[in-house]
């Protein structure tokens, strides 16, 4: 697996994700990338029904307040628990999150 | 300046299964047949068209002006969802006041299927398509099953609560003789209901339907009602908050005060809403940005709602009656609300109705919707 990498704009250094053209907050175009490593669970979904398939294996997503305040939907592990510490990775461009450290 | 009036309104069977006959063209034609009728129009008075759909590619607005034997000095194709009915509404309102047409017909209509519909949620943007999907998101009901944990959170809510929102809307829709779920729905069946995507259960999930509706806007009136209808204000917010927020509020904090304003009323002046319900949260989160809910005390409305019926969703909404398409839906709760003020509304029929609101919502982007309009629509 792969870093995430998020935006940071060059000129107010505000933070993004996904990948946007202007700043929000300035305007600005020139963007640094870096990479999310860490995030806290806030809310779970485990997404038992998916639309159009009947053999679907149940799957947990989760909302993660990165360290970076940033706020992401990411794929994460079956044991994962609200307030726990997730290493962030990208698999092809989608986050996913493995537990560091139970809350 | 002359306020246009909705003249008509119309609809197409809604159905779960839809048969080969059932197609979105067919649809829309059964829509517009009925709203020229009622409207008391001929086809060759319609000079205006404002069409959206996922379902007719490869065709578009002109292909469907074309099909549908129309000659047109306006056409606009809408893409917004949820908020396309009230979008399409507010462009042919002003067509209509500079003069660009005199009778314009509104039309909304899906076919999708629900595998149709699938591949619509799984690629409905770009950012869905490259960050939420690969995770197995669940489309839309993975998006507001994180929504809505995340206003029990905020508001202290129980996930029993939503019931009875979900109950009146049932007992509605068992007075609508288009809704797709008619039958009573008891605070045990939603209790014991399987779940979608956690806290999401059946029941809060808009069932997908196949079906369209009409509605038809004019500079004339409609000799053959007593009472017409105009929108007396109408506001819209587009990404007012660039998905930072946690999707409990909408943009219609950023308009709400400007609504009742321009309509010099107060929220409770208005005697029927339609409140665009793809999920039971965001029904909430818009009644409490327009004050309707007072002091932000969701779980008092949600319980006064056993004792008291709420003239909210009277068709039933999406959630029990169906969603043919966002777009669709949301033409059908501008409809209700015409019928409602013009005292046609059948055995769902309110009393003393002056004025009414209507919402529409969408456009999932990443973590919630980025679309939200408002209108007060007022009988004369």
């Amino acid at each position: 697996m792969e870093k995430l990498f998020i935006q940071k704009c060059s000129k107010c250094n505000k933070c993004t994700f996904p990948k946007k053209y202007f700043c929000s907050d300035c305007g600005g175009t020139e963007f640094d990338m870096i990479s999310i490593n860490e995030g806290k669970v806030q809310e779970i979904s485990v997404i038992r029904h998916m639309l159009g398939q009947k053999d679907w294996t149940p799957r947990k997503i989760a909302n993660i307040e990165t360290t970076l305040g940033v706020y992401i939907t990411a794929g994460i592990e079956d044991t994962a628990k609200v307030g726990d510490m997730l290493e962030i990775y990208s698999d092809n461009g989608a986050p996913v999150g493995k537990v560091i450290k139970e809350r | 300046m002359f306020d246009p009036r909705i003249i008509g309104v119309g609809q197409s069977i809604y159905t779960r299964h839809p048969n080969d006959e059932q197609t979105v063209h067919n649809l829309m034609k059964d829509a517009v047949l009925d709203a020229l009728q009622d409207a008391n129009l001929k086809h060759k008075e319609i000079d205006g068209l404002a069409i959206a759909s996922f379902s007719i590619t490869p065709d578009s607005a002109i292909d469907i002006a074309w099909r549908f034997g129309l000659s047109l000095n306006w056409l606009l194709q809408d893409t917004n969802g949820g908020s396309s009915a009230m979008n399409m509404l507010g462009h042919a309102s002003r067509a209509i006041k500079t003069g660009a047409a005199k009778n314009i017909l509104i039309l909304a209509g899906d076919a999708t299927g629900l595998s149709g519909y699938a591949k619509i949620a799984n690629s409905y943007n770009s950012a869905t398509r490259d960050h939420l999907s690969p995770l197995g998101h669940g489309g839309p009901n993975g998006v507001y099953s994180l929504v809505t944990s995340r206003q029990m959170k905020k508001y202290n809510l129980e996930k029993s609560d939503y019931a009875n929102l979900l109950i009146s809307q049932r007992n509605w829709a068992s007075k609508n003789p288009y809704a797709v779920y008619k039958n009573e729905l008891t605070q045990e069946e939603y209790n014991s209901a399987p779940i979608v995507a956690d806290p999401l259960c059946r029941y809060d999930c808009v069932p997908v339907v196949a079906g369209a509706y009409a509605i038809i806007i004019s500079k004339n009136e409609n000799e053959r009602l007593k009472r017409q209808v105009r929108i007396r204000a109408l506001e819209q917010s587009f990404n007012y908050e660039n998905q930072e927020g946690d999707g409990t509020e909408t943009g219609i904090t950023t308009f709400r005060d400007k609504l009742f304003e321009t309509a010099r009323l107060a929220p409770q002046d208005i005697g029927v809403l339609s409140i665009y319900d793809d999920y039971p949260a965001i029904v909430l989160a818009q009644l409490n940005d327009l004050r309707i809910i007072k002091d932000e005390k969701l779980r008092d409305y949600l319980d006064g709602m056993k004792e008291k019926t709420e003239p909210v969703n009277t068709w039933g909404g999406m959630l029990s009656a169906g969603q043919p398409g966002g777009m669709a839906g949301g033409l059908n709760g501008i409809g209700e609300v015409v019928l409602q003020l013009q005292n046609r509304a059948g055995e769902r029929q309110l009393n003393d109705v002056n004025f009414g609101i209507v919402t529409g919502y969408g456009m999932t982007l990443y973590r919630h919707g980025g679309t939200v309009a408002a209108a007060i629509l007022e009988a004369i």
